[in-house]
């Protein structure tokens, strides 16, 4: 590892401590507590659906259903919740669907070899289509108590969803540096022909983050819809764009390779950050649209700035080679 | 065992790989015949070959890729049929061009690979593992955070010793290294080349594909030459003298030499008469042309009514440079002129306005349009002329280009994909002959097609420069250098090292050259040009 000044989650920090520094003169009231527990509780739920974009854009595809699959699983978790399905047979059924969701996106990928992009577009028409079509455009105007009973705060006011984002974070690192699937994911990213090459099985790694992706929106699901208190089936139409923006902001290299769990996290903070202080500052919401869009482009273009570390000259002290040495 | 009988030669040297009788073909062409061949621990084996011998054939058969028609391989004794996990267990591991690493990953990690089908990764195992396998390499002080820096940070000479360290992680025993010198500077090329002796002494069996011809001397205890799929020489080094080799390579020049004019080109319509006291202005001029790396300070003249060949080994800068011409790649230094009239900026429109053709030598990939039409692929670079107020005709003078360039096709509806290799060829001739070009630049222009086909494009090529253009052949195949140039050019690691009419220039200087076994300046500059 490089050390911390010259990784760009150094500088990703520092845009940060500036970005605070900047709002404890504007707005001071972003530091109000209560402002402070609800950025939190709006960074959990994105938190968690950025761990399994960080997955997929480190094998350099990208998931652009993120939305329809969190709408179709809050809806579905409602309306099993209203209808007096118990809240662990909730929770597995969405989880399943989630996952399965995620899964169809895979095999369409991972099997049938469609380009990610055309793939996610289509299943983010069709999912949403079909559940638009279900619900008829009804509301879920209510959750069933146990659900909202998970939106409440709890220690350091912080709601369940922190503190599974910081659960999940800590596992999906560890998956990512510490055991061979999560390693191969890496490699598939930074060269695929060099991994099929060395045995890397491009179908498992591309089943396999597709399918987390769809399990971690249904885990999201179950605190957005917590938080919300009501869903309907245009919920989080746009969002792929936030969790896009938030995991490339977060030094993830959209063409594949490169990717961290704790970059991951500051882009989260800073996209939340931004997002709560223009509702401070008494910014339009579709303005909004136009601050997480300068987001991702503005940090796609800025990694394309030479950084000093490709001029470094790396070498090895080289001893040389005795010669007529026989083992 | 029964493996003893081969180790007369030095008995302290084991066999670790054989081929017998080893033969391939594709589609019917065979690539190669008879193949048999040895490796032995402790012995660099240089395997020698022109484009197309079938090198790349043979490396795939023992790495497993590719299974042969006939004969066997056997590597530790174990027979082996394409199975490139078998061969890998068995200790094969090939060092290809492009090394296979993975750049954003750290150097401890591609060396380690996968830890032996853990589910765990653990970076502390691996770089243990990396350390033992730089050490063998003779690395035994790395500098701090070298492990951890991504491979895509290191120069391009230290990945290749990463792709090495990868195969000894790896345990292999027999290590077959494809061209790696090709994109080194000298200094790498040098350690590369102490590295690969080293290893060597240590027991490896070494398979060292190179087209440095004093790199190969340096290294080499024996040599095994391919030549149109055959074994042309299998030697210990020391025996045969660089002309021999050559000959080898290329097929004995004796004969060819003193036997001109050689029966095959009465063909050709006759040469141009007196292409050395050419007097009209240049059609092509191109000064000190530099694209780091690739090539630098080429300049150069065509004059009409000229083929001029230009030739060099693999690697040598030829297609690299053809494409700069064309505007493909930018060029660092340099002008280009066509007519006297200077490109600028040199960009493929710009060059195509100016009456330049390129032929590109993958036509398939970057020529032609496979799935689409003859009629289509006949008019794709002159569509501008077709169109009237924006919008495409019918050109009504296809059917006549089908015939006059005789173009073996159902008519012109039919899909470019159900032409034969040299139909292609002749409709991607004919495309851009419609363009009225000054100068055509043809890189590789009878690369798979038939003999027949072949002589149809030489023929065409000789014609056209008679009505007055130039034309810029780009070959390795020195039948084919010898048979149709004017004047001949040959580049040497992105260098003009030789610009000669081709009278003053026989197959063996044009050969030499090409190899870097004579100085071609000095060669020249005391007129010790050989009469033909």
């Amino acid at each position: 590892m490089s050390p911390l000044w010259r990784r760009y989650e150094a500088r990703l920090l520092l845009a940060i401590v500036f970005l605070l520094l900047l709002l404890a003169v504007t707005t001071p009231r972003f530091f109000a507590p209560t402002n402070l527990a609800l950025l939190a509780r709006s960074m959990g739920v994105l938190a968690i659906l950025t761990l399994g974009m960080l997955c997929v854009l480190i094998t350099g595809g990208i998931d652009v259903s993120v939305g329809s699959m969190l709408a179709v699983t809050s809806v579905v978790l409602a309306r099993l919740g209203n209808h007096g399905i118990s809240e662990p047979w909730t929770l597995i059924a969405v989880l399943l669907l989630g996952t399965g969701l995620g899964a169809f996106n895979g095999v369409l990928v991972a099997l049938l070899r469609v380009p990610p992009i055309v793939a996610t577009l289509g299943t983010l028409g069709l999912y949403r289509g079909l559940l638009l079509e279900w619900t008829q455009g009804e509301w879920e105007s209510t959750v069933p108590g146990w659900l909202n009973e998970l939106g409440r705060p709890r220690a350091l006011r912080l709601d369940a969803s922190v503190w599974t984002a910081a659960l999940l974070a800590l596992i999906a690192a560890a998956f990512l540096n510490r055991t061979q699937t999560g390693r191969n994911i890496f490699k598939y990213g930074s060269s695929n022909l060099a991994a099929t090459r060395t045995g890397v099985s491009r179908t498992a790694v591309l089943f396999t983050v597709f399918a987390a992706m769809g399990f971690l929106t249904a885990v999201a699901s179950i605190f957005y819809s917590a938080q919300l208190g009501s869903v309907q089936g245009n919920a989080a139409v746009g969002y792929e764009l936030v969790v896009i923006a938030a995991v490339v902001l977060g030094g993830t290299d959209i063409l594949g390779g490169r990717g961290s769990v704790f970059g991951t996290l500051l882009g989260v903070f800073l996209v939340s950050a931004i997002q709560t202080s223009l509702v401070l500052l008494h910014v339009p919401t579709y303005t909004q649209g136009i601050a997480t869009g300068l987001i991702l482009l503005g940090s796609v273009l800025l990694r394309r700035l030479p950084n000093g570390r490709s001029a470094r000259v790396l070498t090895a002290t080289v001893k040389p080679l005795g010669h007529g040495q026989v083992s | 065992m029964s493996l003893v009988k081969i180790e007369d030669m030095a008995p302290h040297r084991h066999l670790m790989m054989e081929i017998s009788d080893v033969s391939k073909s594709f589609g019917g062409n065979w690539v190669l015949r008879n193949i048999s061949a040895a490796a032995r621990s402790g012995e660099v084996l240089a395997l020698l070959g022109h484009n197309g011998a079938g090198k790349s054939t043979l490396i795939k058969i023992i790495a497993g890729v590719l299974d042969p028609d006939s004969g066997k391989v056997v590597i530790n004794g174990q027979s082996l049929h394409a199975d490139v996990r078998a061969a890998q267990a068995a200790g094969v591991a090939v060092i290809y061009q492009d090394l296979s690493l993975f750049p954003h990953i750290s150097v401890s990690e591609n060396i380690a690979g996968e830890l032996g089908g853990k589910i765990l990764y653990s970076p502390e195992d691996a770089t243990e593992k990396a350390k033992h396998a730089l050490s063998r390499l003779g690395f035994d002080e790395l500098s701090r955070g070298f492990l951890e820096t991504p491979v895509g940070e290191l120069s391009v000479g230290m990945q290749q010793q990463i792709a090495i360290a990868r195969a000894l992680a790896r345990d292999a025993r027999i290590l077959i290294l494809d061209e790696p010198t090709a994109s080194l500077a000298a200094k790498e090329a040098e350690r590369l080349l102490e590295v690969v002796r080293g290893l060597a002494q240590r027991g490896a069996a070494i398979i060292f594909v190179s087209h440095r011809m004093g790199e190969v001397r340096a290294i080499a205890d024996r040599f095994l030459v391919l030549r149109n799929g055959e074994i042309s020489l299998q030697c210990a080094a020391g025996q045969r003298s660089d002309r021999e080799l050559a000959d080898a390579l290329f097929g004995k020049t004796e004969q060819a030499a003193n036997s001109t004019p050689a029966p095959r080109k009465e063909a050709l319509p006759a040469r141009s008469p007196h292409p050395a006291v050419n007097v009209a202005a240049p059609l092509l001029e191109v000064e000190s042309c530099t694209r780091k790396g690739e090539f630098e300070d080429i300049s150069f003249q065509l004059h009409p009514g000229e083929v001029t060949v230009l030739t060099g080994v693999v690697g040598s800068g030829r297609t690299e440079f053809a494409q700069a011409l064309f505007g493909l790649r930018r060029l660092h230094r340099g002008s280009v002129r066509i007519a006297g009239q200077k490109l600028a900026p040199i960009r493929p429109q710009t060059a195509v306005a100016a009456g330049l053709a390129y032929l590109p030598e993958n036509r398939q990939k970057e020529g032609l349009f496979l799935p689409f039409s003859v009629r289509t692929n006949l008019g794709s670079a002159t569509l501008n002329r077709q169109a009237r107020w924006g919008l495409l005709g019918r050109n009504p003078a296809i059917a006549e280009l089908i015939r006059s360039f005789s173009i073996g096709c159902k008519g012109p509806n039919a899909p470019l994909w159900s032409l034969s290799g040299g139909n292609q060829q002749k409709v991607l001739f004919a495309k851009w002959m419609e363009t009225t070009p000054k100068v055509i630049i043809l890189d590789e222009p009878t690369t798979g097609v038939d003999i027949a086909a072949k002589s149809e494009i030489h023929r065409r090529i000789r014609a056209l420069v008679q009505g007055g253009q130039a034309a810029l052949v780009i070959s390795s195949d020195l039948d084919e250098v010898v048979e149709l140039a004017d004047r001949v050019l040959i580049f040497r690691q992105g260098r003009l090292v030789l610009d000669r009419q081709r009278e003053s220039a026989n197959r063996q200087t044009i050969m030499q050259c090409m190899l870097g076994i004579v100085s071609c300046t000095d060669y020249f500059a005391r007129g010790r040009v050989a009469p033909e």
